[in-house]
């Protein structure tokens, strides 16, 4: 049950790479073979787009896979290296927390009215993927965030 | 307003150098935008992420990716390999030439060159140092024609800038080839040169029988089949540039796990896992960049750029100069897709005032700013090829120099030749 939980992000996003790639793959079939496009292929790939991008942020989290220079603080003394690290934790939690959940949050409320065109699904089932990207991606920082002070520690306490 | 734009570009910059996500220092520094302006709601914010990324050219770069790790498990590497053996067999260096024609051959099937950069230096660099070649000059080699990949269609920086500059995608594809080629020519003339000189594999060889060389090609070709399949389908309208790269994945599936029965269902599945995190990371970066960009047009800043550009200078060639130096800088300390997403917006109003083609410049950007790759403080290929084949990063410098001079020139030839890269795109459309 846990180890479901943690790859959770993980089966969300790949499940939702997987339909956008059948969709538009048979969307391709459907048109030019059967001639016979699929009027919605756009709207719900677009949709699991997006819970793709939000939710894989919290996959790529996990996997420390973010793109981030750590040229110039690797050059640091330790203590500025400590207040560095920090501080980016500080940046993360404010993105995710007051950006994707709270932000994201009113965001999804804000769409109540909002469909796609062809199938009329509401907009607040895409933009969840926002606030529920968020939730996912702070649980994992923290976990490597505390993580990494104790490895730290450890080694201090070892040398 | 003035104000506002400083202390916005300040955070990035402080956030950019304590090794804050990119994507997530874009979203602060978008986010304290917010603080200055009434006119605004803070929901904007998410509103300009969740438009840019709901964007069916960006699914491209999904399928892209997925397809380039797929390729990985269907067993065409090797064949690829001997294909690439079979004909630089005559040539004196000839597993330095393998070593150029392949990158050039997995453009063709790849997007990315980190990839192609570390796959290389697993296989070929250990059978290069065999034949005598030195173990920096094989490293730097691998991670300078690795640079040939990302030009050649299908490449992730192609259908990246194209999104962002609103250029079309079947265009730049198409505009990549030639220039690929170039790039991968005067690789060989380097090579031959070098190998002459160093007195590398110039033994008379035994004639490849052409019995063999057709036992390769055929097991090569559904690998070269593949671009050949893309550009043709979208030249022909059977498919979009965006679908394309379904149909590219679907091959992938198809020759692993049919053709050549290599690809077992658990690497189809690891491999979906890995794109989705390896994506991810770039298109939050492009939903963060999309309201970043945003902020920069409300302010105007691409036109304030352009008018201070024409103002000290005239001519389009001193502009691909300035642009070329600006973006070797660049290129050292940012990764090529995030400086593609960020001085794309940027350089488009430039290159209209300049009577630029958007094609032709963008695969003029795509290289110089792919040459950073290759150099401290930042180059990922350096790090990738160093690391994998255990040279020394102060080795790999030394050696790295004739490479970056002739990417140089190989950047220079495209900029100032524009029918390097447009006339393909102009015959074929």
């Amino acid at each position: 049950m846990i180890k479901w939980l943690y790859a959770i992000d993980d089966i969300i996003s790949t499940f939702a790479l997987s339909v956008i790639i059948l969709l538009i793959g048979f969307n391709v079939f459907f048109r030019f073979v059967l001639n016979d496009p699929i009027p919605w292929t756009e709207e719900v790939s677009l949709g699991l787009f997006v819970w793709l991008v939000f939710i894989g942020v919290s996959s790529a989290m996990k996997r420390n896979s973010h793109i981030g220079v750590d040229f110039f603080v690797n050059k640091m003394p330790k203590p500025f290296r400590i207040l560095c690290s920090i501080i980016r934790a500080a940046a993360i939690y404010y993105v995710l927390i007051y950006v994707f959940i709270y932000i994201g949050y009113y965001f999804t409320l804000q769409a109540v009215n909002k469909v796609t065109p062809v199938l009329k699904i509401s907009y607040q089932l895409i933009d969840i993927a926002v606030p529920l990207g968020g939730i996912l991606t702070a649980i994992h920082f923290t976990r490597i965030f505390i993580h990494s002070f104790h490895t730290q520690y450890r080694q201090e306490g070892g040398s | 307003m003035r104000m506002s734009l400083t202390v916005v570009l300040s955070v990035l910059l402080i956030l950019f150098l304590l090794n804050v996500p990119i994507s997530f220092a874009l979203i602060i520094s978008t986010a304290i935008y917010f603080l200055f302006t009434d006119s605004y709601s803070v929901t904007v914010l998410i509103q300009r992420m969740v438009n840019g990324i709901e964007s069916v050219p960006l699914l491209a770069i999904i399928f892209f990716i997925t397809a380039g790790i797929l390729m990985n498990y269907t067993g065409i590497t090797s064949r690829l390999l001997g294909f690439a053996k079979v004909i630089t067999h005559p040539l004196p260096g000839s597993l330095a030439q393998v070593n150029v024609v392949l990158s050039t051959l997995m453009g063709g099937i790849s997007g990315s060159n980190i990839a192609d950069a570390a796959m290389q230096s697993k296989i070929l660099v250990p059978e290069m140092e065999k034949q005598g070649y030195s173990r920096s000059f094989s490293s730097t080699l691998t991670a300078a024609t690795s640079l040939i990949t990302p030009i050649i269609p299908p490449g992730i920086a192609l259908i990246m800038y194209g999104y962002v500059g609103n250029v079309s995608i079947g265009k730049l594809f198409l505009a990549g080839i030639l220039p690929g080629i170039v790039l991968c020519l005067i690789f060989m003339i380097y090579v031959h040169f070098y190998a002459k000189k160093h007195n590398l594999e110039t033994d008379k060889k035994e004639k490849v029988t052409t019995k063999y060389f057709f036992f390769t090609l055929k097991d090569a070709i559904l690998a070269l089949l593949l671009p050949v399949i893309i550009i043709g389908g979208i030249r022909f309208g059977i498919f979009s540039a965006t679908e394309s790269g379904a149909i590219a994945v679907f091959y992938a599936l198809f020759l692993g796990l049919v053709i050549y029965r290599e690809m077992k269902m658990k690497q189809v599945v690891s491999a979906l896992v890995e794109t989705v995190h390896t994506a991810a990371s770039i298109l939050i970066i492009i939903a963060a960049g999309s309201a970043f960009a945003w902020v920069l047009t409300l302010e105007q800043i691409p036109q304030k750029m352009t008018a201070l550009m024409v103002n000290y200078i005239s001519s389009p060639v001193i502009f691909f100069l300035v642009v070329l130096v600006f973006l070797l800088l660049i290129g050292m300390f940012v990764e090529g897709n995030v400086a593609i997403i960020i001085l794309t917006p940027l350089f488009m109003p430039m290159i209209q005032q300049y009577g630029i083609d958007p094609v032709h410049f963008g695969i003029f950007f795509i290289i110089c700013i792919s040459i950073g790759t290759l150099t401290p403080p930042l180059g990922t290929i350096m790090f990738t090829t160093c690391s994998v084949t255990g040279t020394k990063i102060e080795d790999f410098i030394k050696h790295s120099i004739p490479f970056l001079f002739i990417l140089i020139i190989a950047a220079l030839l495209i900029a100032f030749i524009p029918s390097i890269s447009l006339w393909l795109p102009t015959v074929l459309s």
